[in-house]
């Protein structure tokens, strides 16, 4: 009978800090990719708040607690995220795929957050357009990236493999960021 | 020491000891390298381009065309930096360029002797004969002697960033408009960034002596600035130039970091380049003042007439001794009035204006021109004609005033020309020329101080009105109101020496008339053949001066002759700073299988396939050679197993009541036919018929598919994918997502390979449960897996997925599991020749130009159904024997090297391009046969094999007589792989 | 260059990818014969002016998009989901 143990997609390699930021790997226990069938996206909305308490978001929007969110994550996809994996009741309305794998998902918190993500995104991350439940499908150093906003700060999910990129680039615009923020 | 005791922007508390050409300097804090030269009489800081003159500091501005500098030193050398924009620190080691042996001695002054050679375009006429000669002789000599400055020659380890920032209102420039429009549009609730240039905002407050609201223009700047740094939705950018405007609201701009800090922190960037996003935006950069061209106006302490205020007001430092001004508008009498008021000798203010109505304690010639001037590394003297015939002047520094330029560069950036105003004497933008942006201040041609302070609040008001805003009371503050007085006059006539228009470029007058000569007559001729305005200093001093002589010349109206077009960026922007992070590693981003740790661990040597990263092969120690690396891994899967990660293929989960007939229809092949618990092979041709992808797809369950596709089209395939259902058939039920990262997916190939499967999983595998080309779920201890028996080595093959966080732990599982059979991992090469033997194909073969009959697929393209690419795979041209098909290679003669690309010949044919037959797309050793193998197109190759055929590298010189045979060279019935 | 992603919003145009003409939504049937395939695949207008072109929003929401563009001011006059578009026709 095989054991094999689990790994983190950035196990080792988080937490990095640079001055003030602080960049942490989360680990939630379980991603679930829901994508609505043809027309079905009402269906899903009444599914979702039956079995996981839970609004089905609007486009750029994330639903539901730090416990678990569903996010938007693009054209006809939404992502669940948190200590369950959607329920199979969704099925009905919606395909469904386990993603608790492909993704790396990390923290970036601290007062210059927002100078750290101006470096790395093209976006318009400032805090009137980009508020708390917001979310975007967008680049992150060239890397196809979900960002969203949470309390002082930011999440950033990517895929698996390009974690590690992902982390030299935020690392050096940390560095960046704080080198020329320090106070003296 | 030519420091005022008292006055300028500097902080006197330290001394800055800095060098320049090997003297060590002292200056302020405040001090620019040009402004604490002057302060130490050094006037001679540098050698023409062509004609080696000496030269001094012209301006005060990133306008400077003469004094250029290299900065640093060993690899942080910087060339062509501007003296007038380089801030002094502690160290700071400065050198004057493009002189031999030294500045005060030039040997290579000798080409001004020679000048009547050196004329524009004189490179068109010279260096034609002997043909010979360019490459070994006139080629090289010209490149020493040519160019503007020189780069260190080692590698850049400065250090760059790149940064995004949006706004409401980006304002450009800090001047008296720029800071009235940020005040009033950060009043009524904008987010506004203000850039400027300069490292001290406020523009020309910070250099003249006219006041604002009874204060000295700096100090009303300094307490503007202090009021917006306070406002939380006001971003002040100083040192950053805004360099170019391009499409939708979207500005690059340059902040120079760290160039004024003597020990920049390692993780301080040099410089940030800035993509902003503004919504709206308030160009309000001032104007460049314009000199006038008359001969010899290019020595040593000749300067314009505001850059002389700016030293002294700004810098407490005197440019001269003796001072005149030559000027043909009102503006240029301020620097007599100024200095005078300082107690500095004005030698005189010669004025072209016949009738000049400004007069001071100091002689004013009016109707008068300088004709002529002396003192080759410094200036001595001028010799001006009037009405009553000439005189000289005794005069150390000539301050020069042509009028004023409007800075209008950022607003031709989309292809728009500026428009002549006749009562300023100058160009204005355009309405409109950049969508959103409004212009205001000199910029605009409102010159004086109340006309910029105004319009800036007007700007501002207007961009309030136009985004929905209230409006926001404001109190003007009160200022000069001068009006412009200005009789244009550019160039004196006349006179013996050269006249200078583009001084960085060494051009003149005499060459802009030589191109009318010529018949370069239009600006963009001239420009392009005497190279006016095309130095790095992009004409800024010279431009107008010189199309209003061609003007003259042509008899058309200064706006009838045009400008040429301005084009980003508006000041040199490093390479470096272009490409922050791009080098080395940062050229792409990375992608990391799951058993990379393990399989650095095991010695494999590691190759790019698109983004990841993939063992090679696997260096066991006594290895020195890869191929016998390879060759022991081949032996081992064929005798054996063998373990190879083949997570990077992509995988794509394809669902929906609709996903079997979406299948169908991007699939080439049927695939709703598929059973449940099933895997095919399939292609995906393109519109036009060619193959685009090849790979498997699985059916788990009635509406549940997983395809696979080569790893680097994976994400091709996906836009395609993506491209069908949307663009398509929108009206079909499918969803899909890429599931390439939640599954960690190991091949296990080779006779053992079912054997430890058995033992790796909860329930046994048998050839019942898993036939050839089959799936399913299984588990390993609590874990669920899925399993394929699929092959690409023609050995009896399986595929296996964990979800990815178990994907290390099952590499390490898999390693000690296939060595206990005298196993172990392979590496691509190993996996390139085991595919080879079984004629399978790659994106070698698939490479765009091929269809599926070409591979020997053509019966994959279904007749029972429409699918992308059918109908144009059916073309006539697209089968038959008139093309390249797919063969296998072996060679017969003495000479066994097969190499890829090569291209194949008849025996007998010379190996010419009409006598072609086709190429080699891949090869390798085979050790079960124990010779080179290939696959290769051939033309009819399906129906010559067992033809002789030669394969003739051009390149590396290479023949080699070979045999077609089938691209299958190992267990053609397929045998291994159904056991 | 901007782009205005009727999903995500106003995006800098590195996000998206830029395929070709709309009329690529046209696609023939498949039994319309070798020549409406030929025209599909290779006939292109090419004014200077206003065209009606395809781009994807590959890292973004990974919509195909249908925008009308003048390609001599860059001016985007309209983006719409090609989706909707094609839905709308026939």
């Amino acid at each position: 009978m095989v054991d094999l143990i689990a790994k983190t997609p950035l196990a080792g390699i988080l937490p990095i800090n640079a001055g003030e930021t602080v960049l942490t790997e989360a680990s939630p226990a379980s991603i679930t990719s829901v994508m609505p069938h043809q027309g079905r996206e009402k269906a899903l909305g009444e599914a979702l708040k039956k079995a996981h308490d839970i609004g089905l978001p609007a486009v750029g929007r994330s639903s539901g607690t730090a416990a678990l969110r569903m996010i938007w994550t693009g054209r006809g996809q939404y992502m669940l995220v948190g200590n369950k994996p959607a329920a199979r009741a969704l099925a009905r309305s919606s395909t469904l795929t386990d993603q608790s794998d492909g993704w790396a998902v990390m923290q970036l918190t601290g007062d210059n957050a927002a100078q750290v993500m101006a470096r790395l995104c093209p976006l318009d991350l400032r805090a009137a357009s980009f508020k708390n439940g917001h979310t975007a499908r967008t680049e992150l150093a060239h890397i196809m990236a979900v960002v969203s906003r949470i309390p002082k700060g930011f999440e950033i999910m990517v895929m698996r493999s390009f974690a590690q990129t992902a982390v030299t680039s935020l690392q050096q615009a940390m560095d960046s960021v704080a080198a020329q923020w320090t106070r003296t | 020491m030519s420091r005022l005791p008292t006055g300028g922007l500097l902080d006197r508390s330290q001394q800055i000891p800095f060098s320049f050409d090997g003297e060590t300097y002292l200056g302020f804090k405040g001090d620019t390298l040009a402004s604490a030269l002057l302060a130490n009489d050094v006037r001679l800081v540098a050698r023409s381009f062509k004609y080696h003159r000496p030269r001094g500091i012209l301006t005060a501005g990133s306008e400077e065309p003469n004094a250029l500098t290299q900065i640093g030193t060993g690899d942080q050398i910087t060339p062509n930096v501007r003296a007038t924009t380089q801030e002094i620190f502690r160290g700071l080691c400065a050198k004057s360029q493009n002189r031999f042996p030294s500045l005060g001695f030039d040997a290579l002054a000798v080409n001004d002797l020679l000048s009547p050679f050196f004329s524009a375009g004189f490179y068109y006429k010279t260096f034609m004969w002997p043909k010979a000669f360019w490459e070994k002789l006139y080629e090289p000599i010209i490149r020493r002697a040519a160019g503007l400055g020189a780069l260190s020659g080692a590698p850049d380890l400065a250090h760059y960033d790149k940064a995004f920032a949006h706004c409401d209102l980006l304002v450009i420039g800090s001047g008296p408009a720029g800071l009235m429009a940020a005040l009033t549009a950060a009043k009524g609730g904008l987010d506004v960034i203000l850039a400027d240039e300069d490292s001290r905002l406020g523009g020309r407050l910070n250099s003249e002596t006219s006041g604002i609201d009874g204060k000295a223009g700096h100090v009303w700047a300094a307490e503007t600035v202090a009021v917006l740094a306070d406002m939380p939705n006001v971003r002040l950018m100083s040192r950053t130039t805004v360099t170019g405007a391009y499409d939708g609201g979207t500005y690059g701009a340059l902040e120079r970091v760290s160039h004024h800090v003597a020990d920049a922190r390692a993780a301080a960037p040099l410089e940030t380049f800035w993509r902003i996003v503004a919504k709206r935006t308030i160009l309000a950069g001032g104007a460049i003042e314009r000199p006038i061209a008359f001969p010899n106006n290019d020595r040593p302490g000749i300067m314009m007439a505001s850059a002389v205020r700016t030293y002294v007001n700004r810098f407490a430092a005197l440019p001269g001794q003796d001072v005149s001004i030559f000027t043909n508008n009102d503006d240029g009498h301020r620097t007599a009035a100024d200095l005078a008021a300082l107690g500095v000798r004005i030698a005189g203010v010669i004025d072209t204006r016949a009738d000049v109505a400004v007069s001071g304690d100091y002689p004013v010639l009016s109707g008068a021109e300088v004709v002529d001037t002396a003192g080759r590394k410094g200036l001595r003297e001028i010799t001006v004609r009037t009405a009553s015939g000439l005189r000289k002047i005794k005069t150390d520094c000539l301050a020069v005033s042509g009028g004023w330029n409007p800075s209008v560069h950022l607003t031709c950036h989309l292809n728009s020309r500026p428009v002549w105003r006749e009562d300023i004497a100058a160009f204005v933008p355009a309405e409109n020329a950049i969508p959103g942006m409004l212009v205001a201040g000199a910029a605009n041609g409102d010159f004086s101080t109340h006309a910029a302070l105004k319009a800036g609040v007007d700007a501002a008001k207007a961009t309030l009105k136009d985004m929905g805003r209230k409006t926001v009371r404001t109190t003007l503050p009160k200022a000069e109101d001068t009006p412009v007085s200005i009789t244009p006059f550019w160039h004196v006539d006349g006179g013996k020496g050269r006249a200078w228009l583009d001084m960085q470029n060494d051009v003149t007058t005499k060459d802009v008339k030589l191109a009318h000569q010529e018949n370069f007559r239009s600006v963009e001729h001239m420009k392009r053949y005497t190279t006016l305005g095309m130095a790095t200093d992009q004409g800024k001093t010279s431009n107008i001066g010189a199309l209003a002589i061609m003007a003259d010349l042509t008899g058309r109206s200064i706006p009838e002759t045009g400008t040429t077009t301005f084009r980003p960026p508006y000041s040199p922007v490093a390479m470096g700073a272009l490409g922050a992070h791009g080098a080395d590693k940062g050229f792409a981003p990375e992608r990391f299988i799951p058993s990379d740790l393990l399989a650095r661990e095991m010695d494999g040597v590691m190759v790019e396939a698109g983004l990841w990263y993939r063992p090679s092969w696997f260096q066991k120690p006594g290895e020195t050679h890869w191929r016998q690396s390879c060759d022991r891994e081949v032996q081992m899967v064929r005798d054996t197993v063998g373990i190879c990660d083949v997570t990077t293929l992509g995988k794509i989960d394809v669902q929906g009541k609709d996903a079997a007939e979406f299948l169908d229809r991007v699939y080439s092949n049927m695939f709703s036919t598929l059973k449940i618990g099933r895997v095919r092979y399939g292609l995906m041709l393109r519109e036009d018929g060619m193959v685009m992808d090849d790979g498997t797809a699985a059916r788990l369950g009635e509406r549940h598919f997983v395809m696979t596709t080569t790893t680097a089209a994976a994400g091709q395939v996906m836009t395609h994918l993506d491209f069908c259902a949307q663009v398509l058939w929108p009206e079909l039920d499918v969803q899909f997502i890429s599931v390439t990262e939640q599954w960690a997916q190991f091949a296990i190939a080779g006779p053992k390979s079912r054997e430890l499967l058995d033992a790796l999983c909860d329930e046994p595998i048998t050839n019942e449960a898993f036939p050839y080309m089959s799936c399913g779920d299984i588990t390993l201890g609590k874990i669920k897996a899925r399993l394929f028996r699929i092959s690409f080595s023609g050995e009896h093959a399986y595929e296996i997925a964990v979800p990815a966080r178990y994907g290390d732990a099952l590499s390490r599982e898999l390693k000690i599991r296939a060595e206990s059979f005298g196993g172990g991992y392979y590496g691509m090469e190993a996996l390139n020749v085991l595919r080879l033997e079984k004629g399978f194909v790659t994106h070698a073969e698939i490479h765009g130009r091929i269809t599926a009959d070409d591979i020997g697929m053509g019966r994959m393209v279904s007749d029972k159904k429409d699918s992308v690419g059918k109908v144009s795979s059916q073309r006539p041209g697209m089968s038959g024997p008139e093309r390249e098909q797919l063969v296998g290679l072996k060679p017969v003669g003495a000479v066994k090297q097969l190499l890829g690309g090569a291209h194949l010949f008849n025996p007998g044919d010379e190996a010419i391009r009409t006598n072609d037959q086709g190429y080699i797309t891949s090869h390798c050793f085979s050790p079960h046969l124990g010779h080179p193998i290939a696959q290769a197109f051939v033309k009819n190759g399906r129906a010559r094999i067992g033809e002789k055929i030669r394969m003739v590298d051009h390149l590396r010189e290479v023949e080699t007589l070979c045999e077609i045979c089938s691209p299958v060279f190992l267990d053609p019935e397929g045998e291994k792989l159904r056991g | 260059m901007r782009i205005n992603c009727p999903v995500c919003g106003e995006r800098d145009s590195r996000e998206f990818h830029y395929r070709g003409a709309a009329k690529l939504l046209d696609r023939p049937d498949g039994d319309a014969g070798a020549e409406a395939f030929h025209d599909y695949v290779y006939v292109r207008e090419n004014p200077a002016g206003i065209n009606r072109e395809l781009w994807f929003h590959e890292n973004g929401c990974r919509s195909w998009l249908v925008a009308e563009r003048n390609v001599s001011t860059h001016e985007f006059l309209s983006v719409k989901l090609a989706a909707d578009i094609k839905r709308g026709m026939k």
